[in-house]
């Protein structure tokens, strides 16, 4: 492996943003299947 | 089935082997052949990821559940995304830089050959019984469903898969994962189309909606905090993170395939792929069982989905006690029909509630007459509404997704078992320094033989209902436990090996003896294996650490 490769390869950037979204994505989904569950009993 | 559906189903097949067998020319190496050279887009490799965990069973088995009790089973997937994050702040990194071939092989560096032999060993046993089961599992339904024999489904199942993924490798695997993904979700999609479809000619969507409400089927979050109960939202949110950290950390099914990826950034991607897809696509499923389940309050369902046994009750002693149940589902079939269309609520969950009993003393006539106390019903609910009710072409496109849906997650695990028993037992302990074509040409004769071994297991675990729940249970024996190992390794520097291995013994022997003494739901297995290993290496490691 070249060391531009391995550069390549061990690329490392902040993904701060997105770890956030995805808990705001799960937190939205389990509050919306919570209404449901309460809007159709 | 017809002809055209026959051919789609055969055209399928041929397609994923050749052009598996094509990937195979770039894989004249053992780097190529495990780890695709390093060299995959994060999209193919998150695919891959979300392939080899929908298995056949998955797809059949989700909707069946969600067809009986609707869409709590989602819970279950509540601490991927939280284990995602986890993991691709921790071990995505760690496993890259160190460019290791199997996770277990960082355990060497960290603790000493011991531990890795150990735990490459306990995921071999686990993996190679689970394999079996993945194959086993589907091959017991879509046998019953065309009639075909046991040996025959699962040969037609295994076969095709093994020999893509002995001569493609890795990236064979990967790439037919992401076409299988696309048969799926097209097929999953054209299915739920025709099933909202079917329901709408005869109701609004809303009132159906509110139909599945009323018989406790939109109720997806369980707040109670009580062990005993699988699927909470606490037991997802916990023992599920526990259990997709070690799976998607430990467990080299899992790490094979973000070994693949070209960068530490591609690798993040892929595993944050399911972390935002997995919740949603797993909701698709369990929609379509519950759309199932409106779709047959419309159009008369048969009494039990599945029809093994119906001939020879038919010819036996209780053919008459049968027929009789038959008259009095087909009658309450009717009554809950009326009551769906005018929307009265009390006469519909009436109605709906005989069924069941008529449906429960069916299956106790069904045991009775033929003494199969493991008869269950729930797998075979959405391949009898793919069978009867999707159009020609279809109705062979989801037959292709089923067992697309077989192989790619069991060619991800054969292709990790080779990998495991090359790397962490033939290179490191018997053969230390040949060339990289012999390790390539045995890891060919791994993949084989392993594969076949799966076939053997499959075809043996397909007779034994009790040995398929057995092997699954094994999985949650040794998965915290492992990850307890891990968390030694990366998280703590105090730790020592001696620490380590007798922490995941001892983790293994608590999980045992919790799980066949108290009533404590599997889930919280991973939790408890996690800790007990974690504690007790601490302890052991600490009179070695402190006197260095």
């Amino acid at each position: 492996m070249t060391e531009t490769n391995r550069d390549d390869h061990e690329r490392d950037t902040p993904m701060t943003g997105t770890y956030i979204a995805v808990v705001v994505l799960e937190a939205t989904i389990i509050a919306l299947l919570f209404l449901l569950g309460r809007i159709y009993t | 089935m017809s002809l055209i559906d026959w051919a789609i189903v055969v055209a399928y097949l041929l397609w994923i082997v050749i052009d598996g067998l094509r990937r195979s020319k770039n894989t004249n190496q053992v780097e190529g052949y495990f780890l695709a050279n390093r060299s995959l887009p994060w999209w193919a490799v998150g695919l891959s990821v979300m392939a080899t965990q929908i298995s056949a069973i998955t797809l059949v088995g989700t909707t069946g559940q969600a067809y009986a009790t609707g869409l709590r089973f989602v819970q279950f997937y509540f601490g991927l995304p939280i284990a995602m994050i986890i993991l691709s702040l921790t071990v995505v990194p760690f496993f890259t830089r160190a460019r290791v071939y199997t996770a277990y092989e960082y355990l060497e560096r960290r603790f000493d050959v011991r531990v890795r032999t150990a735990t490459s060993f306990l995921f071999l046993v686990g993996r190679a019984f689970s394999l079996g089961v993945t194959l086993a599992a589907p091959a017991v339904v879509i046998s019953a469903i065309l009639g075909w024999s046991i040996p025959t489904t699962v040969l037609l199942l295994s076969v095709p898969m093994v020999v893509y993924t002995s001569f493609g490798g890795v990236q064979a695997v990967a790439w037919t994962d992401v076409k299988q993904m696309a048969i799926i979700v097209v097929g999953l999609f054209s299915a739920i189309g025709l099933l909202i479809f079917g329901i709408t000619r005869d109701v609004g969507f809303g009132q159906a909606v509110r139909l599945a409400g009323a018989t406790g089927r939109m109720q997806a979050i369980d707040l109670r905090f009580d062990l005993s109960q699988t699927y909470t939202l606490w037991s997802g949110l916990i023992g599920g993170l526990f259990l997709s950290l070690s799976y998607f950390g430990c467990d080299q099914s899992q790490v094979q395939r973000y070994l693949t990826a070209k960068s530490i950034d591609e690798a993040r991607h892929s595993l944050l792929m399911s972390a935002f897809v997995k919740i949603p696509f797993q909701l698709l499923i369990l929609s379509a069982g519950i759309l199932t389940f409106l779709f047959y309050v419309f159009q008369t369902p048969p009494m039990l989905f599945n029809r093994a046994y119906d001939a020879q009750i038919a010819a036996g002693p209780h053919a008459s006690q049968y027929a009789a149940l038959q008259r009095e589902f087909d009658a309450a079939v009717a009554e809950r029909r009326q009551a769906a269309m005018v929307e009265n609520r009390e006469q519909f969950l009436a109605t709906d509630k005989h069924l069941q009993d008529v449906r429960a003393r069916a299956v106790a006539v069904v045991k009775q007459a033929t003494g199969d106390e493991r008869y269950t019903d729930v797998n075979y609910v959405f391949p009898t509404f793919i069978t009867t009710h999707l159009p020609v072409g279809l109705v062979g496109l989801m037959i292709a997704a089923i067992f697309g849906a077989a192989m790619s997650a069991s060619s991800g695990e054969l292709s990790s078992l080779s990998s495991a028993t090359i790397i962490d037992f033939y290179r490191r302990h018997f053969v230390k320094s040949a060339d990289d074509a012999h390790y390539l040409r045995v890891s060919k004769i791994a993949t084989l033989g392993w594969g076949l071994f799966a076939c053997l297991v499959s075809i043996y675990a397909a007779n034994q209902g009790s040995l398929i729940e057995v092997v699954n249970r094994y999985g949650s024996f040794f998965y915290g436990s492992i990850l307890g190992v891990f968390i030694l390794a990366i998280l703590t520097r105090r730790a020592t090996a001696f620490g380590a291995f007798w922490g995941l013994v001892a983790g293994m022997a608590v999980v045992l003896t919790v799980a066949f003494t108290t009533p404590i739901a599997f889930l919280w297995h991973n939790l408890i294996g996690a800790v007990v290993v974690v504690v007790v290496g601490l302890a052991l490691s600490f009179p070695r650490s402190s006197s260095r």
